[in-house]
């Protein structure tokens, strides 16, 4: 059995313009996620951290295109290609092999139908035999509610209450990857807290790999174990949670650190900004993405080959200067 | 269970002509008067669904001072909007006063609101949709004066009918805010511009009157982390150059800490703690606040690993006769269920309604 559950190699996704152009949202992604390892996956909008989530569920729809790469689910006794998956293998891998929580768990529910009822329908779909009812309850429980929210319409409950019904449907199919998009974006911060604590208990309870996709990297560091950076498409920096937010080496990484407000933010400390919008991804990019809005770019920056370089013990980043800065601060 | 405080308005009805100012003082955080920009008094608003009263703002004491920035903190439906909003008089209150400059405004009408309302400016959440997209930015940002042109008039001491003129007016504010050069900026739609950009627009249309007092309500939640750090230190910079009066509306506590220098963080429509940011995040006394801070994020992690008290407020609207909290907190007693905790001051510039104040 291989270390990793999920590799992607090269991937590509476009979303097509409509007059025959593609924007490329996923530009020759490449990232493998560890058995039992929870990675977060950080970026601002626009940065195709969705887009990966999407199409790695096979849910990106024409006329928009996953153009090349390979997906490979690393089942217990097989490889799955995910790419080359149809409509029948589509239906066994989504939800028992990789389930996802989006991020507006206002709209994932069907308002005209009592909670309990969504997760039948969740069951047949997906080919379930087992005592439906004992079935929802252990999930319900697992997520933090009570048995009695099965009887429930969506709008009797509140919003930590739904995100918690749509992580009880994403488990209750034992998936052994869960991709989380934004969980706890729209939510206050206590409910925000029981979330993120909740999702890092079952992670260990049920022998979870997880995907946690999100714009905050407080968020990111509190239930992650490695961190991936995003930017134009691409990982631009990917190591452990403690080496990225400490020892960052990527200049976007470092400014993206900069920029966050915590509590312990003192009053008046300039934010670090960053000048200029994101490339257009429509247009080839050659070299590295963050050239122009890099404070410490060089010529040959242009002409760079894009790979990922090792600054560390599994620590890698996308950057002509990565090891040169990083010295420079030693 | 409205029983409570359908007593406590007899009670205030009677009592009306007695309110002396000796004791708005008293029942007020923060002492003098005079330098109060706007002061909230015994502010109550209630929202009515079918028989239902909710209380958006129930009693709701606090002042901001001349030059001074407050930010109001609490989770959602603890009615911090519905203050931004009766701040700047875009919502009636149903009593109590809101003095502003030491003039009542809460029930002002006609040119005397027109005129207050030139002093107070509001900056909201979504920026995508307090531009008007067929209005280009020179359009939007030209509003207030057009609405206030004697005013504007004998603000700067210009006429305000040269249009060339205004248009370099306007391009000098849109260099202020940061879009630089400001004269490339005035034709432009709104959908030329990215989010943070429409933001400094707003920022640049509420700054046209030079007013007292800016509200705005989360105008950061709807930005990229490195969008809203741009728009933060621009807020800073600008209170720096104006020395206008900040009411910050927040539901993230790093960044209003970060903004203000005062805090009062709600719940359910009553303000429970109040004081200085620093002094509120570093030693918060009403359980309620600790909770909140203790749920904020650090970058590394959580800021506790241990469980905290679940908080549900979801039958509860407010008016209750005890403590707001008093269902969820940890240290609840008799007291609290019988008795609403005033705000009083327990440290320097810290005040706390509650009985049993944390540390204390």
């Amino acid at each position: 059995m291989s270390d990793n559950i999920l590799s992607i190699q090269n991937l590509e996704t476009d979303y097509s313009l409509g007059s025959g152009g593609y924007v490329k949202a996923i530009r020759s992604l490449n990232l493998d996620v560890r058995r039992g390892e929870s990675i977060a996956l950080v970026g601002e909008s626009g940065s195709g951290k969705s887009t990966l989530a999407l199409s790695i569920m096979r849910l990106i729809e024409k006329p928009n295109k996953i153009a090349s790469g390979e997906i490979i689910f690393h089942d217990k006794d097989k490889d799955i290609s995910v790419l080359k998956l149809g409509e029948n293998g589509l239906r066994v891998f989504r939800w028992k092999k990789v389930a996802m929580i989006f991020q507006s768990a206002m709209n994932i529910l069907n308002p005209v139908m009592r909670v309990e009822n969504q997760f039948i329908d969740t069951f047949e779909a997906h080919n379930i035999q087992d005592d439906y009812s004992e079935r929802i309850n252990k999930y319900l429980t697992i997520a933090g509610l009570g048995e009695k929210v099965r009887r429930l319409y969506p709008h009797e409950l509140s919003g930590g209450m739904k995100q918690r019904v749509s992580i009880a449907l994403a488990l209750s199919c034992e998936p052994e990857l869960l991709i989380a998009d934004e969980p706890t974006t729209a939510l206050d911060v206590v409910v925000q807290r029981e979330i993120l604590f909740e999702l890092k208990q079952l992670k260990n309870k049920l022998n979870l790999s997880i995907i946690f996709i999100t714009h905050d990297l407080s968020v990111a560091s509190a239930v992650a174990d490695r961190i991936g950076i995003f930017y134009a498409g691409r990982i631009v920096e990917i190591g452990r949670k403690e080496d990225v937010i400490n020892r960052p080496a990527h200049p976007y990484a470092k400014l993206l650190l900069g920029s966050i407000v915590t509590l312990s933010t003192p009053r008046g400390k300039e934010l670090s900004s960053l000048e200029g919008t994101p490339p257009d991804l429509s247009k080839e990019i050659t070299g590295c993405s963050f050239y122009e809005r890099c404070p410490s770019h060089v010529k040959q920056c242009l002409s760079y080959d894009l790979k990922p370089l090792k600054v560390g013990e599994d620590h890698y980043v996308e950057c002509l200067r990565a090891q040169e800065l990083l010295d420079s601060e030693d | 269970m409205f029983t409570g405080s359908g007593v406590i308005g007899l009670r205030r009805l009677r009592c009306k002509k007695m309110e002396s100012q000796l004791e708005i003082k008293e029942k007020n955080p923060i002492d003098g008067t005079q330098n109060d920009l706007i002061r909230f008094v015994d502010v109550t608003k209630i929202f009515k669904s079918g028989h239902v009263r909710n209380y958006a703002l129930d009693k709701v004491n606090l002042s901001i001072k001349e030059g001074e920035s407050l930010s109001i903190v609490g989770e959602s439906g603890s009615g911090k909007s519905t203050l931004g909003l009766v701040a700047v008089n875009l919502l009636r209150i149903n009593s109590g006063k809101i003095l502003f400059q030491g003039k009542d405004i809460s029930r002002l009408r006609g040119g005397a609101l027109r005129a207050f309302r030139r002093n107070t400016q509001m900056v909201f959440q979504d920026p995508y949709s307090s531009l008007n997209p067929y209005n280009t930015i020179y359009q939007s940002v030209i509003a207030p004066v057009n609405a206030n042109r004697h005013y504007y008039e004998t603000l700067t001491g210009e006429k305000a009918d040269s249009r060339s003129q205004l248009r370099d007016r306007v391009a000098e504010m849109l260099d202020l805010v940061g879009l630089t050069p400001g004269q490339n900026f005035l034709d432009l739609y709104p959908k030329k511009l990215s989010g943070g950009q429409k933001q400094r627009v707003a920022l640049a249309r509420s700054l046209i009157l030079r007013p007292r007092l800016i509200v705005a309500d989360e105008p950061t939640s709807m930005l990229d982390v490195s969008i809203s750090a741009q728009v933060l230190n621009l807020l800073t910079k600008l209170k720096k150059d104006f020395k206008f009066s900040v009411m910050y509306i927040s539901h993230e506590l790093g960044t209003s800490k970060y903004i203000s220098d005062k805090m009062a963080v709600m719940n359910l429509g009553r303000v429970v703690e109040y004081g200085s940011s620093d002094e509120i995040t570093a030693h918060p006394m009403h359980p309620y606040t600790d909770i909140l801070i203790k749920s904020m994020l650090e970058v590394g992690g959580f800021r506790t690993e241990e469980p905290l008290a679940k908080i549900d407020f979801g039958q509860y609207n407010g008016g209750v006769v005890g403590c707001t909290f008093a269902h969820s907190c940890p240290f609840v007693t008799d007291e609290c269920m019988r008795q609403r905790p005033q705000l009083e001051k327990k440290d320097n510039d810290h005040w706390v309604a509650c009985f049993h104040p944390i540390g204390r």
